[in-house]
């Protein structure tokens, strides 16, 4: 399977050591970039999210960057976040007013080398994030999370994920999800 | 310094409901997109066997060290 220069049957998929950290990536976003090169393997040694790269497995090339975390959606009996926070002073949480949540995994990261645009490699290991938690799911795993960066967002959408808030006003990025249910043929 | 990634919210009053609604209105893949994911991680299973145990032996080759990447 040949698609513009990327052999994506010529692949290394490879999950990252927290002693190693990307060289030689660049997504075309200096904070995205930054994080990659620089950060990403602090929270490996502190056990906050797991990194994978994905290279081309002749020359090592890196191609594509993502990292996971545990996450989970949660739904108040409440009106809104005021009426919560007012009732999180109040000790204990009673029953009748306890939070409804389910399991998720957030996508912390996804970056794809500017060389390899185009390629659907960003899809590729979308794909298989979505098939590890579903077809392969070792502890229950309803949603995929996402902070999605701004022109990030229509990957998303055609990928399945739907703006978590009616509302989200935030200049750089729209939280985002998936139900893996979708996968249930 | 990279942007912090927002938390997911708890939620509350319309977003808690438009979420419980789609949850029990789940929309299926259609089958050649599911087809399309399930190729894709049988692609990747095979890339990850690959990527690891290539990185194995390049680092028996380079004393532990993998070149790929930066070590730190």
């Amino acid at each position: 399977m040949v698609q513009k220069g990327v052999n994506l049957s010529k692949l290394s998929f490879i999950k990252i050591r927290s002693s190693y950290s990307v060289k030689d990536f660049t997504c075309g976003d200096p904070d995205l970039d930054d994080f990659i090169r620089n950060r990403a393997s602090e929270f490996q040694k502190h056990l906050l999210s797991v990194s994978y790269a994905c290279a081309d497995a002749d020359t090592g090339k890196m191609l594509a960057y993502c990292s996971l975390a545990n996450d989970k959606v949660a739904m108040g009996d409440f009106k809104d976040k005021i009426e919560f926070n007012r009732f999180r002073k109040k000790q204990g949480f009673p029953n009748e007013k306890r939070l409804k949540s389910y399991p998720a995994v957030k996508l912390c990261r996804l970056g794809v080398d500017v060389s390899a645009k185009g390629c659907q490699i960003g899809t590729t290991v979308l794909d298989c994030i979505k098939a590890m938690f579903f077809f392969d799911n070792k502890t229950g795993c309803r949603f995929l999370t996402v902070d999605a960066y701004l022109n990030a967002v229509p990957f998303y959408e055609k990928n399945g994920f739907r703006f978590m808030n009616a509302e989200d006003d935030d200049p750089h990025t729209r939280l985002m999800y998936y139900d893996l249910m979708n996968l249930v043929a | 310094m990279a942007r912090p990634i927002r938390e997911t919210p708890i939620l509350f009053g319309e977003d808690a409901r438009r979420f419980l609604e789609a949850m029990q209105n789940v929309k299926p893949e259609p089958p050649e997109v599911r087809a399309r994911i399930l190729r894709n991680y049988e692609l990747m299973k095979k890339a990850y066997e690959r990527g690891m145990a290539d990185q194995r032996a390049r680092e028996e080759a380079n004393g532990g060290v993998d070149p790929w990447f930066k070590k730190v």
